[in-house]
């Protein structure tokens, strides 16, 4: 049986908000909402509803690490939601949105369901927008390079049909396989090649969004304008929370003529974290950079051949042929200068070929009281150094692997990846620590201006922290969202708290 | 932990990179398809958290066994059909599955095939119990019942090259579908009658027609304590031994070769059918751009429980090949399935489809 009063103790305590008993929770997940069920059936169609409770568990968690440790501690998520709505078209999200307005049910937003923070996880009952039929390649557009498509539609497939036609998106995230266009917008995501192309927000041209009140917006696919502030950006990382985009322009690109790798060992990180500042601020734009500390050079490359003492440093070269070898050349200069010894490029070959390989982290989160996660952090180069090492010296002292990467780097600065491995006697234990060293990363993180989260958003993990974070910019958050949705509809409980 | 308890761990403990490959999944978009949120489920009901009811039954058996996500699977070696065969065979028990599966059930028992067909078997040859062959041919249920025209076209082939060969003149099904719709027990009767059926007579090697046998052959009767005594292989693998001694008449059409899921994943014959092709047509690639065992799915077996389901996966690849390949006339396969299923699409568009004994049949010379 549940132990069902440490387990509302337990949820009280993770999300600070309030939850129904789990003896209410599992006599809701049997029964069925009668009124939401017909009347969604009603407006659009049987076929795109379903308060099977197979559904309803599988779109009420996400790959935040705590939802695999709630699969061995209680098998059940905190909440599920009532229903799940699978909407077609935009006119199948505006008449749910106008539906969840109106009766004043809560709508939380599905994409991929690959993110890291709880962005899909329900807060209280409501109903589930299943964004996966919303796939649909709506328009090529050949001499404007942009493609126009349905919000739900997984990026590697939509990567699968650009190839087929001799183009890429080259927006690479790690999750590209499972993660929707939709997810990758609204959480601001950014892709492995990114030190060239840029994150999601230099790849959306335009985009069309229901708002909470059902109304449609479409910004439609001008290259650039000087008419206010840039509405797309209000949707691009807000996690749902001001409506539910359907679809998007995104930039893309012509398949590059020529790949190159070069990699590079440095004894000393920060010989290394200089050579990158010097090679973004010398003009050229490397698509990777990805220095690995020597810990997780070991722990990621050991298997795959890397038998070196030191740091890795992976770089990689694509476009016209001619440009590839002169930005090659230029790094390479940079990087002697620094000392590093050159490796030749297989290691990088073998980065790109294994780069979905996160075995690591899952047998950690499988694991009897292991927990595991990624805190992602960024700061200027003139403050990298320091929170790097005061992050290090962290986990040193708490006894927790540590195993750090940077990647995505920029004019002004870079970010640093940091997996961190955890053992505790159980998995409440487990749970508890997770949150401990959430919190005193992002301390450590907002001690040193360094932005709490780069790429993964804020979900419910990170919530408490964001206000230090954005200050004054939060109220702006919050009277927006309180403008658009007066009601709290949409996602309540993400990004901001309740 | 057994084998399966492991996948089955390792698959609900994950990040669900393979959720993208899933066929099945992309045209119905039932999330309960995909191993990671199926293996949740089925984990949840067997720790009796959540009761299985018909609608996960129903997505059990919309996945088409065709490991397409073990390719793209973070866990290496990862054997998805072990997960796979696991949960059905708990719905198939709990009276869960879907009415046709339990019709294929009782035309196993009735009639001994899954179509519940009275069919007359046909004698090829004279088979004699007492004289040593060299090959026995194993067509399989798939070929007999769905592609005949893979049986006689391999047929013409040996006759051409003049082989000393036997077809059992009353083949019995190998079992292999019935175990991936787990039906266990029944799986284990019908493969322990095959083997000893086939096993009276004597040859040198055994060449199955259709994948799904072939690999079963090697791998489940082996696990079943059925082992063959013989050399087993694909017939592609046989052509492309022999093809130089085929008088063919080369064709120059734009050829395509369509890799059946079963051939290129399971048994990882790749080179053996383009080998045979390059010697009947002049075309330098004859790789889709998903390939091998990143190749694409055409719908397997749901075309036997779920035709609509099958026909949308063999359609939007179809359309989608229609959409940026203007040069290729004809896809050659290897599998009844394959053959099977991208031949029923009611609108095929321009392509020719079919399977590669019988495109070699067609151009003997
Ligand atoms: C192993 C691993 C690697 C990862 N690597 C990267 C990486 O390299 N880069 C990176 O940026 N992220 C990465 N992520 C994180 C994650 O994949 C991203 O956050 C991704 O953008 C989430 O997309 P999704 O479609 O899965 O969104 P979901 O998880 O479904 O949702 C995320 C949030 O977006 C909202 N949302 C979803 N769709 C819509 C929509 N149509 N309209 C409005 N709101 C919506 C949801 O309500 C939720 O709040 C990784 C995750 C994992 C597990
Ligand atoms: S098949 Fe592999 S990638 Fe897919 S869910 Fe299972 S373990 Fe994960
Ligand atoms: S075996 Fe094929 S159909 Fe089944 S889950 Fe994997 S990819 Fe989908």
């Amino acid at each position: 049986m549940f132990p069902a009063v440490t387990y509302q103790v337990f949820l009280l305590k993770r999300f600070k908000t309030r939850y129904m008993k789990l003896s209410a929770c599992l006599s809701y997940l049997y029964k069925k909402d009668d009124f939401l069920e017909k009347k969604l059936a009603e407006i659009i169609g049987k076929d795109k509803v379903s308060t099977d409770i197979g559904d309803r568990l599988c779109f009420s968690r996400d790959v935040t690490p705590l939802c695999y440790k709630w699969i061995d501690l209680y098998k059940l998520p905190p909440y599920t939601s009532d229903i799940v709505a699978s909407p077609e078209t935009t006119g199948d999200v505006i008449k749910i949105v106008k539906f969840a307005g109106e009766n004043n049910k809560k709508l939380f937003i599905y994409g991929g369901g690959s993110g890291v923070v709880g962005g899909v996880i329900p807060t209280e009952r409501g109903i589930t927008l299943d964004m996966s039929r919303m796939c649909g390649i709506i328009n090529l557009d050949e001499q404007s390079l942009t493609v126009e498509v349905q919000s739900g539609i997984i990026g590697q497939n939509l990567e699968d049909f650009l190839n087929k036609k001799n183009y890429t998106l080259r927006h690479f995230p790690q999750s590209i396989r499972s993660a929707s266009v939709g997810g990758l917008i609204a959480t601001r995501s950014t892709g492995q090649f990114s030190t060239k192309y840029g994150g999601i927000e230099n790849y959306v041209v335009g985009l069309e969004a229901v708002l909470p009140d059902g109304s449609l917006l479409n910004t439609g696919d001008k290259p650039r304008s000087s008419t206010g502030p840039d509405i797309n950006n209000f949707f691009i990382g807000s996690e749902g929370i001001f409506g539910v985009i359907t679809k998007a322009i995104l930039k893309i690109y012509k398949m590059p003529e020529e790949v190159k790798y070069q990699c590079f060992i440095y004894r000393d990180i920060f010989c290394a974290l200089d050579s990158i500042r010097e090679i973004m601020q010398s003009g050229i734009k490397p698509p990777v950079i990805r220095l690995y500390n020597s810990e997780e050079s070991r722990l990621k490359f050991e298997k795959l051949g890397f038998n070196y003492d030191g740091c890795l440093l992976i770089l990689c070269f694509e476009g016209k042929k001619e440009l590839v070898e002169a930005e090659a050349s230029v790094a390479m200069e940079i990087c002697s200068k620094m000392h590093a010894r050159d490796i030749g490029g297989e290691l990088g070959k073998i980065w790109f070929e294994n780069r979905f390989d996160t075995r690591h982290i899952l047998e950690k989160e499988e694991e009897p009281g292991g927990m595991s996660d990624a805190i992602e952090l960024a700061s200027s180069w003139s403050k990298i150094k320091k929170l790097y090492t005061e992050v290090e010296k962290y986990f040193k002292e708490k006894n927790i692997t540590l195993a750090s990467h940077f990647s995505h780097a920029y004019t002004t600065g870079i970010s640093v990846y940091n997996i961190f491995y955890l053992n505790a006697k159980d998995e409440k234990e487990a749970i508890d620590k997770f949150y401990e060293v959430w919190d005193d990363v992002m301390g450590i993180a907002l001690e040193n201006d360094a932005t709490i989260s780069h790429h993964h958003g804020i979900g419910i993990i990170k919530r408490a922290r964001l206000k230090q974070e954005l200050g004054k910019g939060i109220e702006i958050i919050k009277k927006l969202k309180d403008s658009l949705d007066s009601e709290n509809i949409i996602n309540p409980g993400k990004l901001i708290e309740n | 932990m057994d084998v399966e308890k492991k996948s089955q761990r390792q698959c609900i403990f994950c990040h669900n990179f393979c959720k993208f490959s899933c066929a099945p999944y992309i045209a119905t978009k039932n999330q309960k398809i995909i191993q990671t949120q199926k293996n949740y489920l089925i984990y949840m009901a067997e720790m009796e958290k959540i009761k299985a009811n018909t609608d996960l039954g129903e997505a059990v058996y919309l996945c088409n066994d065709c490991r397409r996500c073990e390719t793209y699977c973070v866990f290496e070696n990862k054997k998805v059909i072990g997960n796979n065969r696991y949960a059905r065979n708990l719905i198939f028990k709990e009276k869960l599955a879907s009415d046709r599966v339990y019709e294929i059930y009782d035309n196993f028992i009735q009639y001994g095939n899954f179509l519940g067909e009275k069919k007359e078997a046909k004698e090829i040859r004279n088979s004699d119990k007492d004289k040593k062959y060299d090959f026995f041919i194993y067509a399989g249920e798939y070929v007999n019942f769905l592609a005949p025209e893979i049986k006689e076209s391999f047929i013409k082939i040996l006759t051409s090259l003049n082989k000393n060969f036997i077809f059992c003149d009353d083949e019995d099904p190998d079992g292999i579908l019935a175990l991936d719709l787990g039906m266990k027990e029944l799986a284990q009767k019908l493969m322990e009658n095959n083997f000893k059926k086939i096993s009276r007579y004597k040859f040198d090697t055994l060449i199955c027609l259709d994948p799904y046998s072939c690999y079963g052959f090697k791998n489940d009767y082996k696990d079943y304590g059925y082992e063959f005594d013989c050399g087993i292989i694909h017939y592609t693998e046989f052509l492309e031994n022999n093809i130089s001694d085929i008088k063919i008449n080369k064709t120059d059409s734009h050829i395509k070769y369509f890799d059946p899921c079963m051939l290129s994943r399971g048994l990882k014959i790749n080179d053996s059918p383009r080998k045979v092709l390059s010697f009947i047509n002049s075309e330098s690639n004859f790789d889709l751009i998903k390939n091998r065992e990143e190749s694409e799915c055409c719908g397997g077996h749901l075309s036997l429980i779920f035709p609509d389901v099958a026909e949308a996966v063999s359609a939007g690849f179809l359309k989608e090949l229609e959409s940026y390949d203007d040069k290729t006339e004809v896809l050659v396969t290897a599998c009844p399935l394959c053959l099977s299923n991208l031949s029923n699409v009611k609108k095929s568009g321009r392509f020719k489809i079919y399977d590669l004994a019988e495109y070699i049949s067609r151009n003997i010379d």
